[in-house]
């Protein structure tokens, strides 16, 4: 026999109690991930998900390219390489210590003068000490594109105003008692209209497969038995945090002031205004799951200001309502409009 | 959430951009269309950028006989409009309201059955009537559908028992012609309203941002679409067979030329709206002709010739022979005879139809009509498409949200929205102005000033302007101050000039 401690596995794993009724979701700081895909492994395996076609996206490394139906977690790769440093061999910026050495770096022709430089050549007369990714301190690299690879697992938000679960005319779409955003697969009936309506494009229709829509669900299984969500348990790096709101944003707070101090651009996205310095998740109360990023939103994939679709709602039947009145009263008008011929 | 208290303490690092070409992921991300293949996947462009990400939103999934259901959903919804109109205002013509019901009965049905197949679950259509959802124009779409649904079929069946179709039931007959259809047919126009309109509303109920741009256009354009389409569909049908009084033809005439006039002031609207989405810029050239097929054929065509036509009646006083002479003459000669009332009843079918074929140019532009609704439909459903699959259409919705992007920012403009062309949102302060009144704090190099109306003011204080022991001099007596600025007020404007008033 073995002996099982007692209470929740999430409060060994995640540190914090799995109970109905608190608001929980994921802090992803996209600084601390590696790429590892793990998370998107996990995610596949404890949902039973299938594999997607084995494509190469051709212009990156990332070949899993965005969420859909079948993959509920997507690690976002974001490479800001300066091509220029490989592809047309310039001289690279040399930090200062190593430009007083004469490297013959600068002997090297340039584009269009003479002959078309060797690469071999070139690379073995780099200076001592050159590194691909440039002589950078971290945060230095952290802060510059052009230096660095940027990793974003992504996944469903878990709006507080979910535009899918407004749009969703079965009611299949509900909130559960974690908060988080759950599609009944019992009742959905491939509408498709969430899909149109997540402003994050992440909820698809399995059109290959049962045509019901799917997404992440914040592990509900996991979640009723007092499990964190595979995603964040596989996280090697705890780039994936999970835990209820009120413990997430102090902490997500307190790393944006660290990585601030340390000349890091950090801010957050999804807080509702915390710290939200390049982007405005308010129309949506903010998200369940937010990020922490270190480039603009849009360089992730995110819009800056995503909108709340069911606002237009109300707006678009005022409208209509009041162009059929006025229509209406015309055609009223232009058959009742007699012409004095009976 | 108790964080909002929290202060940010540290200052945050300016985010560094990449500059020039040859940084993947830029500042602003090229423009480049991602083409949807078979498997839904789409696939990633290779620009000279760089990487080129996956569209940030998902296309929309309706497949193409949704844009069918759109139009046949509209003609149900004319046709009913057509048929209460001349039950309620016009004179009762039966072969008006006839093929107005019968139309709006059909048309639903197939525009439904449409709809049910384009769900991926088509067996759980009934799902939709689980619950009410007033926040999506989807779920109020199948609550319309169903109750405009119910009363075409209860206006069919009246009509069915009418025409004898369902044996002899003269009660049935009669309630049809009289009070009870006229209330019935009332009673569906709230209904046939909302259908025609609401599919417009539940495009722009989307996160696409070529339709979210048209929120409040999108729902009026449908309808007029849909008005237009069933009453050419109407007018259509009964000058080909032959039924189409000609003050009925004026009748259905006038009203297309109110319809179409406001169908066109919509579309330009639309036009207008879109104008700085970069998929509305980057049209291609068949979606740019196809707009003005739509436009030139199938709006100003028909209006055109509807106006014609009323004008030549209202030269040739109430003639309506002469209408039709003079609206087919340049068709064919045609024998008219003053006889037609006789043969328009029943069993003079083909001498009805010979004499009163109305004008061919009623056909022409009823099809017309017809046939720029449907364009139309698949135009607006197309640019949808494309605009969800351009990333920059997706980011310029946040810059008109208010966004200010990098470059923005670097060009001193904080928060930079575009007014609509035409009206400028009116500035309520001048960028450089003056104002008096009383400083309540000095920090720094900021003042806030407060006016006599109790308005207060943000500034930050020019150099050479007053030093720090004289501002708060200012403040500590509370003498009246005298600041004339640059900049918005509140948004950092720097004031130039400060004295006592």
């Amino acid at each position: 026999m073995i002996d099982m401690p007692s209470g929740q596995e999430a409060e060994r794993t995640a540190g914090t109690r799995i109970e109905p009724g608190r608001a929980y979701g994921f802090f992803t700081d996209t600084t601390l991930c590696i790429g590892c895909k793990a998370c998107e492994v996990a995610c596949k395996q404890w949902n039973n998900l299938p594999a997607e076609d084995f494509e190469l996206s051709g212009a990156s490394y990332d070949n899993t390219r965005q969420l859909s139906a079948t993959t509920w977690r997507h690690v976002a790769f974001i490479e800001q390489f300066d091509h220029e440093r490989f592809t047309r061999l310039e001289a690279p910026p040399v930090p200062r210590a190593l430009a007083e050495q004469n490297t013959g770096v600068d002997d090297v022709p340039r584009d269009g003068q003479g002959e078309r430089p060797d690469a071999r050549a070139m690379l073995r007369n780099l200076p001592q000490g050159f590194e691909p990714w440039g002589n950078l301190t971290s945060s230095e690299q952290w802060s510059q594109p052009g230096q660095r690879w940027i990793f974003m697992s992504d996944v469903c938000k878990h709006c507080v105003d979910a535009p899918c679960l407004e749009a969703c005319p079965t009611g299949s779409i509900i909130r559960t008692e974690f908060d988080s955003v759950y599609v009944q697969q019992d009742v959905c009936n491939g509408c498709g209209y969430c899909v149109s309506a997540c402003p994050f494009g992440v909820v698809d229709v399995a059109h290959d497969g049962d045509g019901k829509a799917h997404k992440c669900t914040l592990c509900y299984d996991r979640l009723k038995d007092g499990l964190e969500p595979a995603c964040a348990k596989a996280c090697p790096t705890d780039s994936i945090q999970f835990g209820p709101l009120d413990e997430l944003l102090p902490r997500a707070a307190a790393r944006v002031q660290d990585l601030r101090s340390r000349g890091v651009p950090a801010y957050l996205y999804g807080t509702n205004g915390v710290l939200e310095d390049e982007c405005d998740t308010s129309r949506l109360e903010g998200l369940n799951c937010f990020f922490l990023l270190i480039d603009r939103p849009e360089v992730y994939n995110l819009p800056a200001v995503p909108s709340r679709p069911s606002s237009r709602t109300g707006r678009g039947v005022a409208a209509s309502a009041l162009a059929a009145l006025g229509l209406t009263a015309a055609t009223l008008l232009a058959f009742g409009a007699g012409d004095g011929e009976r | 959430m108790s964080a909002h208290a929290m202060s940010p303490g540290v200052r945050r690092p300016r985010i560094v951009h990449a500059r020039g070409g040859g940084v993947a992921a830029p500042a602003a991300p090229p423009v480049v269309e991602e083409r949807s293949r078979g498997s839904r996947r789409s696939r990633a462009q290779v620009t000279e950028q760089g990487r080129e990400p996956a569209p940030p939103i998902k296309e929309p999934t309706f497949k193409w006989y949704i844009p069918i259901y759109f139009w046949l959903g509209g003609i149900s919804a004319g046709s009913w409009m057509a048929a209460t109109a001349e039950s309620v205002a016009g004179e009762n013509d039966r072969d008006l309201v006839r093929t107005g019901r019968y139309l709006a009965a059909t048309t639903l049905l197939g525009g439904t059955a449409l709809l049910v197949f384009d769900l991926g679950r088509s067996d759980r259509f009934l799902n939709m009537l689980r619950i009410v959802r007033a926040r999506s124009a989807m779920s109020l779409g199948s609550w319309g559908l169903t109750g405009f649904g119910a009363l075409t079929g209860a206006a069919a069946l009246m009509q069915a028992a009418e025409d004898g179709w369902l044996g002899r039931r003269p009660w049935l007959a009669r309630a049809s012609r009289g009070r009870v259809g006229q209330l019935t047919q009332l009673a569906g126009m709230p209904a046939a309203l909302f259908v025609g309109s609401y599919t417009g509303v539940l495009l722009s109920s989307t996160s696409v941002p070529s339709w979210a741009r048209r929120e409040r256009l999108l729902g009026p354009l449908f309808l007029t679409s849909a008005l237009s389409s069933g009453l050419a569909a109407v007018s259509g049908l009964l000058q080909t067979f032959g039924a189409a009084r000609p003050a009925v033809s004026r009748r259905l005439s006038r009203a297309e030329v109110a319809v179409l006039a406001t169908e066109l002031v919509l579309m330009q609207r639309g036009r207008a709206r879109t104008r700085t989405l970069p998929s509305a810029r980057r049209e291609s050239r068949g979606q740019a002709l196809l707009r003005g097929a739509i436009m030139g054929a199938g709006m100003v065509m028909p209006l055109a010739i509807h106006a014609a036509r009323l004008a030549l009646a209202a030269d040739e006083g109430v003639d309506d022979e002469a209408v039709n002479a003079c609206a087919d003459a340049l068709m064919h000669e045609r024998d008219r005879s003053k006889r037609w009332k006789s043969t328009c009843r029943r069993g003079g079918a083909r001498e009805r139809r010979r004499r009163n074929a109305g004008s061919r140019s009623s056909v022409v532009s009823a099809v017309a009509t017809l046939a720029g609704s449907l364009a139309l439909r698949f135009l607006i459903t197309h640019e949808g498409r494309r605009s969800a699959r351009l990333a920059a259409d997706t980011w310029e919705l946040s810059r008109l949200a208010g966004y200010a992007t990098a470059e923005m920012r670097a060009a001193g403009e904080e928060r930079n929205v575009p007014a609509a062309r035409g009206r400028r949102p009116r500035r309520r302060t001048r960028p450089r102005g003056e104002v008096r009144g009383v400083i309540t704090v000095v920090q720094e190099d900021r003042i806030r000033l407060v006016t006599r109306q109790g308005r207060g003011y943000l500034f930050t204080v020019g150099k050479r302007c007053a030093t720090l022991q004289e501002l708060e001099q200012w403040r500590d007596t509370r003498v009246p101050i005298r600041v004339r600025y640059n900049g918005l007020p509140d948004a950092g404007a720097r004031a130039e000039h400060i004295a006592p008033a």
